[in-house]
């Protein structure tokens, strides 16, 4: 059974050679993964989409210089966190417009109080995680979050693996002071 | 171990990065440290959210606004480029006009260097000492200058 790398791999090749449904396609198997990587990146959903979005477009050009020898996950995740690094830069200052995004799907826990508890953490951890600096986030959310190994994370922000695991430390640190109510 | 360095191990401990030895050392530490401890809970306690914490779906229809958004920058593409006159001549217009601006610039550097040269240098300094620009009747310190200073003092006094 053909794994996640080799289905991407395909897709790619694909789109290389001119067939833009598998382009659509790749967008549909990644889409979730990397709405909920900007999510938790940035203010809210709104500010998510965009740069959800922007990254797709991002990958529809960068694509066709990809070498296959490289992981297109962590390719599409660096696009995706240097497009919400350079999104709050430019959007700072200003006030959310647009059409009006939908809020976060529910979760798939039927169970009204499990989805009750699931939104009100995932909010407080938003909350928490805003506090934070850019550098810290990124690691940690990609650590936390999307499940990442200390290796990935280390190719897909360029930085060492010692830096990795000492901003992840940093975070986790940080985390648990605002977490827990202390100055 | 000190307190400093089983705190430093507290988030490589909750992704399981410690080495055997190292995970020893640090729970053997954190069995009698309070301290220790109660950060390590509270350490967890902020993965244990992470672990607990909804994923986000992508909003509907999010795809197709995805594939609308390149199409669309697709076209702008193309329109842009139907719009430049002369299209199927622009490849050669630039080679020759690239041509051009080598040939031009190639004559101005050769300019300069032949202005600059040693061998210019000396032939425009003969040139100059040959000048009558320079040349003077009356020099201050001949005998014939003197006499005309002497004659304009006269004239004016």
């Amino acid at each position: 059974m053909p794994n996640a790398l080799t289905e991407d791999l395909n897709l790619i090749s694909r789109f290389k050679d001119g067939d833009l449904a598998a382009f659509e396609e790749f967008v549909r198997k990644n889409e979730d993964r990397i709405y909920n990587l900007c999510r938790y990146m940035l203010r809210d959903a709104s500010d998510a989409q965009d740069a959800a979005q922007d990254t797709f477009i991002k990958a529809y050009k960068g694509l066709k210089d990809f070498q296959p020898d490289a992981s297109p996950s962590t390719w599409l995740y660096r696009v995706a966190v240097n497009t919400c690094l350079d999104h709050k830069k430019k959007y700072r200052n200003d006030p959310l417009s647009g059409e009006a995004v939908p809020g976060d799907l529910p979760s798939p826990d039927p169970s009204p109080e499990g989805s009750y508890h699931a939104r009100r953490d995932a909010e407080v951890l938003r909350t928490a995680l805003r506090e934070l600096p850019e550098k810290l986030r990124s690691a940690i959310v990609l650590r936390e979050i999307e499940g990442l190994s200390y290796e990935e994370i280390a190719a897909v922000l360029d930085i060492s693996m010692g830096t990795v695991k000492s901003r992840i430390a940093r975070a986790r640190d940080e985390l648990r002071v605002i977490v827990s109510g202390k100055s | 171990m000190n307190c400093r360095r089983t705190k430093k191990m507290i988030s490589p401990y909750i992704d399981d990065e410690l080495t055997p030895r190292e995970k020893e050392a640090f729970l053997e530490h954190i069995g009698k440290c309070q301290e220790c401890s109660r950060e390590l809970e509270e350490a967890r306690a902020v993965h244990l959210i992470f672990t607990k914490t909804e994923r986000s779906q992508a909003p509907y229809g999010f795809t197709e606004r995805v594939m609308a958004e390149t199409a669309r920058k697709d076209a702008q593409r193309k329109s842009f480029w139907e719009l430049i006159p002369f299209r199927p001549l622009l490849p050669g217009l630039v080679e020759v006009a690239c041509a051009l601006a080598i040939m031009v610039l190639g004559i101005i550097a050769g300019n300069q260097l032949v202005l600059h040269s040693p061998a210019h240098q000396e032939r425009a300094g003969i040139e100059q000492a040959f000048s009558l620009d320079v040349f003077q009747a009356n020099p201050p310190g001949s005998v014939e200058g003197a006499y005309a200073r002497i004659m304009e003092a006269g004239n004016e006094g």
